[in-house]
């Protein structure tokens, strides 16, 4: 149990953060963070575990994206979901935060209508910013279906944010 | 005015930004952390010997749960739920109105000595990269004979639209299941022409998923009925309907919405449809054709495998485990260190091609029959059949022999789901052999039909 202390000890903080980023609710995300580390120890009394951060972020990410799946599956989330209309404001606001919270919450939604593979590829690539090989390695696949999987993932939540969404220069919009 | 988001001009980017830019609070502390997992531990390392304890005594049996999701949900859903879970849901309904009908409903579910009905269900999707819809249907009968006797036959089919105007229809699983009050059951793939003997049925054996875990989450949620449907003709009566609203439904595949078409004559339901909501999407769920307190041919419930179909019941004695254990080693001793590198477990050719190992090539000749490691061999085929036998099922088994050898102690060489403790009988590959928990193989990609 010492080796795996030191596990804990140097990764715990990665682990919730990937928890909550994730749920954003502090008893899902605290549900999520105990399971990881649970089944991390089953596993690595079974197996050499060569990269343990690694490891634990794409248990962590499953178990999330397991648990939004459940959270809602009895909401239908088709079509464009018109997040951000107005979300260009400063972070500072309170407006600006309820927006931003609106956001994650919806593209949390989003996440957990893509097929599992795709959101979990697509987290572990952009928000914990694996390597493709690294996220292949992790997920039992090739590097070239995991871009596949990424592209895929992308390209649904850009459909789902909608228009709203794209992007212009900052300087077309700001005052 | 600055931006909620980065400007680099793609929305992904922006997206990511604003998760890294999310205010994270504190989560619990490493001495927190730490003590949880060795409590953890500690109460399921005692729990696993409680159960060990708990079990030692009994016959292994095939769990239930440890069954292929399509096995699992030929049992689950419809063979025990179907009398007991009407009467949870009706248990607890609040609504006033259409209590009373329901109320003698339950009354004469309880009463019930014996049924048959008929279940279709679909399930419609888009597969991941394709873009036009796949449509799995679940068709099947269902007999039910007190004091819990059930058999079923069902067939899943798939149909897919590679083009406009185009089907491709393919039989997925044809299956019979029998399962005598009190007796063990069996598995019978009519696709594969094998069979599998299994446990008896217990209610503690439907599965979290099922149908009638679902109708106690119905009690626990407290189902309303919401709409009286008014009536419709069904089997030549005028039937009422009812529509239930199943709150907060969880796990997710749970039903939230049921309609239950009730025969004025009997007070039992004539018809009764709802909803599952799977990963893949809505699976239409629909129970017809309902006949209560009917005499049944006592032939729907004998278990006689049909003539020329293989048994692929799973190894269960310490003495198969050593065969297959033994055969494997045998094939490492010959081969110069790793096991039969096949896709196939071809339990004849594995041993012929030991034999060339070994030496003895052309015809067969009397004299090899005085040579310990020919007799070695010869033996050794009992343990390869075992492990053909057992990969002869198509559900949940696995041989890694392509990527797994000798020196890969922690890796799973073969697996099976086990009987008691429910789990996954593995052998790695030091040829090491245990239980894993479900959760154990869950973890490790175990459990998958292949």
């Amino acid at each position: 149990m010492s080796d795996f202390n030191a596990v804990i000890a140097a990764h715990s903080d990665v682990v919730w953060r990937t928890a909550f980023r994730l749920l954003g609710r502090h008893d899902d995300a605290l549900d999520c963070y105990q399971e990881t580390f649970l089944a991390a120890l089953r596993i690595s009394r079974n197996e050499d575990i060569g990269h343990w951060r690694a490891m634990l972020v794409r248990i962590a990410t499953r178990r999330a994206i397991d648990r939004l799946r459940q959270r809602y599956a009895s909401v239908e989330t088709s079509g464009n979901l018109d997040l951000v209309s107005s979300g260009r404001s400063t972070v500072e606001s309170p407006d600006a935060q309820a927006q931003l919270e609106e956001l994650l919450e919806q593209v949390r939604q989003v996440l957990a209508t893509l097929p599992e593979q795709q959101a979990e590829a697509f987290w572990l690539r952009h928000l914990e910013q694996l390597s493709p090989n690294e996220v292949a390695e992790l997920m039992g696949l090739e590097p070239g279906h995991v871009r596949v999987l990424v592209h895929r993932a992308a390209a649904s939540l850009r459909t789902a944010l909608g228009p709203s969404f794209d992007p212009k220069p900052i300087s077309e919009e700001s005052p | 005015m600055t931006n909620n988001f980065s400007d680099s001009g793609d929305p992904i980017s922006q997206l990511v930004d604003a998760f890294q830019r999310m205010q994270v609070p504190p989560g619990p502390s490493i001495n927190e952390t730490i003590e949880f997992v060795e409590r953890a531990t500690r109460d399921r390392e005692s729990n696993s010997q409680h159960s060990r304890r708990a079990t030692d005594s009994k016959p292994r049996r095939f769990k239930f749960r440890n069954l292929s999701v399509t096995q699992r949900l030929a049992v689950g859903t419809i063979g025990l739920s179907t009398v007991v879970g009407l009467t949870l849901v009706l248990l607890a309904l609040n609504s006033a109105a259409p209590l009373s009908a329901m109320e003698r409903m339950v009354q004469r579910l309880r009463e019930v000595t014996s049924y048959s009905f008929r279940l279709s269900t679909r399930n419609t999707f888009v597969r991941e990269g394709n873009t036009r819809p796949t449509t799995v249907n679940r068709t099947g009968m269902t007999y039910w004979l007190a004091p819990g006797s059930v058999s079923l036959e069902e067939q899943i089919v798939q149909i897919e639209e590679p083009a406009p105007g185009e089907q491709k229809i393919e039989t997925l699983a044809h299956y019979s299941e029998v399962y005598p009050a009190g007796k063990p059951g069996i598995f019978i793939d009519h696709l594969a022409k094998t069979f599998a003997w299994l446990p008896e049925m217990q209610s503690k054996d439907i599965p979290v998923y099922s149908a009638i875990n679902q109708l106690r989450m119905v009690r626990e949620e407290k189902g309303e009925v919401i709409r009286d449907l008014g009536t419709k003709a069904i089997q030549g009566k005028t039937a009422r309907g009812y529509m239930m609203s199943i709150k907060n439904p969880a796990p997710p595949s749970a039903l939230d919405v049921l309609e239950v078409w009730i025969d004025p004559d009997t007070d039992l339901p004539l018809e009764f449809t709802n909803t599952l909501k799977n990963d893949t999407g809505p699976e239409f769920f629909r129970v017809t054709d309902c006949r209560w307190n009917i005499a049944l041919d006592p032939k729907l419930f004998e278990q006689a495998p049909p003539p020329g179909y293989v048994d692929t019941t799973p190894p269960r004695s310490e003495k198969e485990l050593a065969q297959i254990a033994e055969a494997l080693a045998l094939y490492a001793d010959l081969s110069g260190g790793h096991y039969p590198r096949v896709a196939k477990f071809d339990a004849e050719a594995i041993r012929d091609e030991m034999l060339k190992l070994a030496g003895f090539t052309g015809p067969p000749q009397a004299q090899w029959t005085q040579d310990k490691k020919f007799r070695q061999i010869q033996q050794a085929t009992v343990g390869l059949g075992l492990i053909a036998r057992t990969l002869r099922n198509k559900y949940s088994v696995g041989y890694e022999g392509l990527k797994v050898g000798p020196h890969d102690k922690l890796k799973v060489l073969l697996w099976w789901n086990a009987w008691d403790p429910k789990g996954y009988r593995v052998f790695y590959g030091d040829l090491r052999t245990e239980i894993l928990t479900e959760a154990e193989g869950a973890e490790r990609g175990l459990g998958e039909t292949k």
